[in-house]
């Protein structure tokens, strides 16, 4: 009889807790790792603890990282006076992708969402600011071209009205409800370098 | 473009099957509650995604099961193209020659206009009724519109959201300039519809009623038409009112359109004959500008119809009918009371199961000829 912890039923329920891995798939992981190899599950079991105890955001941009200040902003050839906003990391990773930016970034973690309770403080704004008011020439909000994308970057607008600073929108070159992440290179490359003035 | 052939599994009451259509008319006939509006809509989910009277997508999933899905082969200028709309875990999922796609990449292969008894209350039924009619019109046509009404509804959801939550200016600010970009898109597409169908539907209404009133469409928007910037500063107008309500009251989610007849309101006015020829002239009006400006001539879907019309409209509509070039799909309780050429196919639908009836003999010389 399986108990409330029988460390099978454990592992599917947390797999299946992952996005877009239902209880299937979680049961064939499941039973890959028991009877894999026994380095995958060593592996494995190193790499989730590690994720956890290493990375922590970059102090300058918010990045997920291991060591601070980040790799973007450690590298001393990109440029300063232009800072990229985007809402995820792995909308960091799609615009780094394309080859075309070589200014520096500003993560927010998620963008102002009132139908899921998320509020402009629960974003990494007020470090935005900050750093906008130590002395930036443009900022480009890459945002991603959803309700909510468009709302947080109209929000960051207003917010840097004060500062005086050059605002830029990246083209709708993406389509209206897509994901920069899933965006293909070329389209999103085209979308940095046709941005329009806000 | 026709439908060849169109088969589901796990959709409503149907039970798992594929039927082959023949390219001009079709007729499904059977009791009611036998499955009919059923198999229309499931041809209605494979084109638009959407169900029909469902307001959930579960409500097409066939009780018990977890899932459904309706195949088709589509054949558009010559070619085969292959759709798929699924239900999955609740979520749609659509297929275009077999690989997953997103809908944007799904629309383009099949368009249908559909008749149902329920369109004659269009004329005097609530505002929400013809947003509805209209929207699923102008999408025929344009399918990006489904994106834009969605994006809508989303955005003023969350303004909706906020007038209950928050006192943060700028965040309204943005929301309603957020909800600025569909809304322009909405109302555009709306009134670029209206303003081309109008031709069509004064031609309809003559050829169905003779020498009435000529008939007017108007749309009515409940905020004054201008570009984003104007639309949003509407809003921010409202918004203390709007927070007293607990909504947005004014947008193209409580906007409407007008059929007049000559100076007169149709909704006030017009008998219930009168209405029943307006509701026939935008149909047929739909058709002929989807021909007109898109090249395109849908898949009629013909819901019972005859039922709800007099023997002279009815025999109008079946005139009408002859003359359309493309396939139509008609459902009946009686198949003597619908005046269909003698090559239509006909089919059973009894408890769910669809069957080919076939052809006597004398008929079937004639289909080969
Ligand atoms: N999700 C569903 N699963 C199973 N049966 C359903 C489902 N939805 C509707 N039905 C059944 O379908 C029948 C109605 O079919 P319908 O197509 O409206 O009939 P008609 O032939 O009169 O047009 C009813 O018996 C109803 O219970
Ligand atoms: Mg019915
Ligand atoms: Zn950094």
């Amino acid at each position: 009889m399986a108990s409330a912890t029988d460390p099978i039923r454990r592992l599917v329920l947390a797999f299946s807790r992952l996005p877009g891995i239902g209880e299937k798939t979680a049961t064939r992981l499941t039973f890959f790792v028991l009877n894999g190899p026994p380095e995958v599950a060593r592996e494995l079991s190193a790499a989730l603890a590690d994720v956890r105890e290493r990375v922590r955001f970059c102090s300058v941009c918010c990045n997920l990282t291991e060591a601070d200040p980040c790799r973007f902003c450690a590298d001393p050839r990109r440029d300063d006076r232009l800072v990229c906003v985007v809402e995820s990391v792995p909308s960091l990773l799609a615009i780094e992708r394309t080859g075309e930016f070589r200014g520096r970034y500003h993560v927010l973690h998620g963008v102002i969402s009132p139908l899921d309770g998320v509020g402009p403080e629960q974003l990494r704004l007020k470090e935005l600011v900050a750093r906008v008011a130590l002395g930036v020439d443009e900022v480009i909000v890459a945002t991603n071209p959803s309700v909510e994308g468009e709302a947080t970057a109209l929000y960051i607008q207003r917010l840097m009205r004060p500062l005086g600073v050059r605002m830029t929108r990246i083209a709708s070159g993406v389509s209206v409800g897509s994901d920069l992440e899933y965006a293909d290179q070329a389209t999103l490359g085209r979308a940095l370098s046709a941005r329009r003035e806000m | 473009m026709f439908l060849r052939e169109i088969g589901w599994t796990g959709f409503r009451n149907l039970e798992t099957c594929a039927i082959e259509l023949d390219g001009g008319f079709n007729v499904f006939e059977g009791d009611n509650g036998q499955g009919k509006t059923n198999l229309l809509e499931a041809v209605y989910w494979l084109a638009t995604l959407r169900p029909l009277r469902a307001t959930r997508l579960q409500e097409l999933i066939r009780f018990g099961e977890r899932r459904c899905a309706v195949t088709g082969r589509i054949v558009l200028d010559g070619l085969e193209h292959r759709l798929e709309a699924r239900i999955e875990e609740g979520e749609r999922q659509c297929l275009r020659e077999l690989k997953a796609c997103r809908p944007a990449e799904y629309f383009g292969a099949l368009a249908v206009v559909l008749f149902t008894p329920d369109d004659v209350g269009l004329v005097r039924g609530p505002p929400g009724d013809r947003r509805r009619y209209l929207d699923r019109a102008v999408f025929t046509g344009r399918p990006a519109h489904l994106a834009d009404v969605l994006a809508y509804q989303r955005a003023l959801a969350a303004r909706n959201e906020l007038l209950r939550t928050s006192e943060d200016v700028a965040l309204h600010a943005s929301f309603e300039a957020a909800l600025a970009g569909p809304a322009r898109r909405l109302l555009t597409a709306r009134a670029t519809y209206l303003e081309r169908l109008t031709p069509f539907f004064v031609d309809a209404f003559r050829g169905i009623t003779g020498l009435e009133a000529p008939p007017g469409l108007s749309y009515r928007p409940s905020l004054a038409p201008g570009a984003e910037d104007a639309l949003a500063e509407q809003w921010a107008a409202e918004r203390e009112r709007d927070r007293e309500r607990g909504f947005t009251g004014k947008g193209p989610h409580a906007d409407d359109f007008g059929l007049a007849l000559g100076e007169r309101s149709a909704r006030l006015y017009a008998s219930q004959g009168q209405q029943r020829a307006l509701v026939l002239a935008l149909k047929i009006a739909e058709i002929r500008l989807l021909e007109a400006f898109f090249g395109l001539t849908p898949v009629l879907l013909l819901d019972d119809v005859s039922s709800e019309l007099d023997a002279e409209r009815n025999a109008r509509l079946f005139e009408l009918l002859h003359g359309f070039r493309g396939q139509v799909l008609i459902t009946t309780t009686e198949a003597r009371h619908v005046q269909t050429p003698d090559a239509a196919r006909e089919f059973r639908v009894e408890a769910g199961r669809v069957t080919r009836v076939q052809a006597s003999p004398s008929a079937a010389t004639v289909d080969v000829s």
